[in-house]
């Protein structure tokens, strides 16, 4: 009887831990799931964070690269916006580090408002009407180290650099034209040195303070030829200062020169 | 006999005790607590990036991140960075959650930290 007794409560010890211990796998096997689940997504989070970023340097360094083309030159009014275009289009890129990396090519964008969700590119992210605009194609690759966790996309982006390219150009060849014809209203007396540097001395001061409440500055240079035919040519300068670019305050500057002839009889 | 069952209980229990002890689903709870955590402050970093803009860090200075940064921090988390091999505080301390997020642009390569100081 006691012999039975024993197997019995050998037996019923059996049941009684074997459920506990297929519980247990039950929980266990969750609990793994559970982790598995969350170290894939933290995984593919740290990767699209990352991925911002490594997007936003790409892009940043593109912008660098054409804050610098912009500024070390100084470009014709009537033809900024072209070669600004056909520069842009020149500019590429190739970033990458932590398993991410990504190609950029520029080109000009339309002069619209448009906001772009690379928000780590404040203050340069979205385009709007009246500043230099760019369209950014990137392709992103990235790969979880130790992980089957990868990334791929093809994005556009829009940015701008803070240059008032339309106003500038604007009031550069609004400028010429006033120029232009306040020589011609001296006519014949083009050949009187004195006379062309006062008009133009007047002229000019009035286009400076114009200039000046957009927030541009404006100088006219100009040289007179006597002779038979007396001619004058000026150029009209205008740059915008301190424009606070990706790597710090430029300068651009945009130029348009003209001629007035006048044949005495 | 009666001292086989006894042994044959105690194994049993035995090794069923010492299969909890193995299979311990804590540790997997655990595991998965420090990802989310981590993963949050990952989260954090971005947030921080996304405010500041990668041109700041291009050209901001070394005191200028570091004086940025220190206030994001607060009473849970702790934000700081090594910026060109210097750092702007002591690193994150041994088994804290904590996340890192590398910027590298133009000539300025910023390391980001973030770590939890206290438990939410």
């Amino acid at each position: 009887m006691a012999g039975r007794r024993a197997v019995g409560a050998s037996l019923a010890a059996a049941v009684i831990f074997s459920s506990v211990l297929i519980s247990n796998f039950i929980l266990v096997s969750a609990e793994r799931q559970k982790f598995e689940f969350t170290s894939i997504a933290a995984e593919e989070r740290g990767l699209y964070d990352q991925a911002v970023v490594v997007k936003a340097a790409a892009i940043t360094d593109l912008l660098d690269k054409m804050q610098d083309s912009l500024s070390s030159r100084t470009f014709q009014c009537s033809d900024a916006t072209t070669a600004i275009t056909l520069l842009a289009s020149t500019e590429k890129v190739d970033v990458g580090w932590e398993g991410v990396f990504s190609s950029g090519k520029l080109s000009a964008a339309p002069q619209q408002t448009i906001q772009d969700d690379v928000l780590a590119l404040a203050p340069f992210n979205g385009t709007a009407a009246g500043l230099a605009d760019f369209e950014v194609r990137l392709s992103v690759d990235g790969k979880a180290p130790d992980s089957s966790v990868a990334l791929g996309v093809n994005e556009t982006h829009l940015v701008n650099l803070p240059i008032r390219l339309p106003a500038l150009v604007s009031t550069c060849l609004q400028s010429v034209d006033v120029v232009l014809s306040g020589l011609e209203g001296i006519g014949g007396q083009l050949c009187n040195a004195t006379i062309v540097e006062s008009t133009i001395t007047s002229i000019g001061s009035s286009l400076r303070s114009a200039a000046a409440s957009s927030g541009f500055s404006l100088s006219i240079s100009y040289s007179t030829v006597p002779g038979t035919a007396c001619a004058a040519s000026f150029t009209v300068l205008v740059s915008q200062y301190s424009i606070d670019g990706p790597e710090g305050p430029f300068t651009f500057s945009a130029s348009e020169s003209a001629e007035v002839q006048w044949y005495s009889a | 006999m009666r001292f086989v069952d006894v042994s044959v209980a105690a194994i049993i229990g035995m090794t069923a005790l010492a299969s909890l002890v193995a299979w311990n689903p804590y540790s997997f709870e655990e595991g998965s607590r420090l990802y989310l955590r981590e993963a949050s402050l990952q989260d954090y970093m971005t947030t921080i990036v996304a405010a500041e803009g990668v041109p700041w860090f291009q050209h901001a200075s070394f005191s200028s991140i570091c004086n940025r940064l220190s206030q994001y921090s607060n009473s849970t988390v702790e934000v700081s960075a090594v910026v060109d091999g210097l750092a702007c505080s002591t690193p994150p301390p041994r088994g804290a959650p904590s996340a890192n997020l590398t910027i590298d642009v133009g000539s300025a390569r910023v390391l980001l930290q973030a770590w939890q100081v206290a438990g939410p």
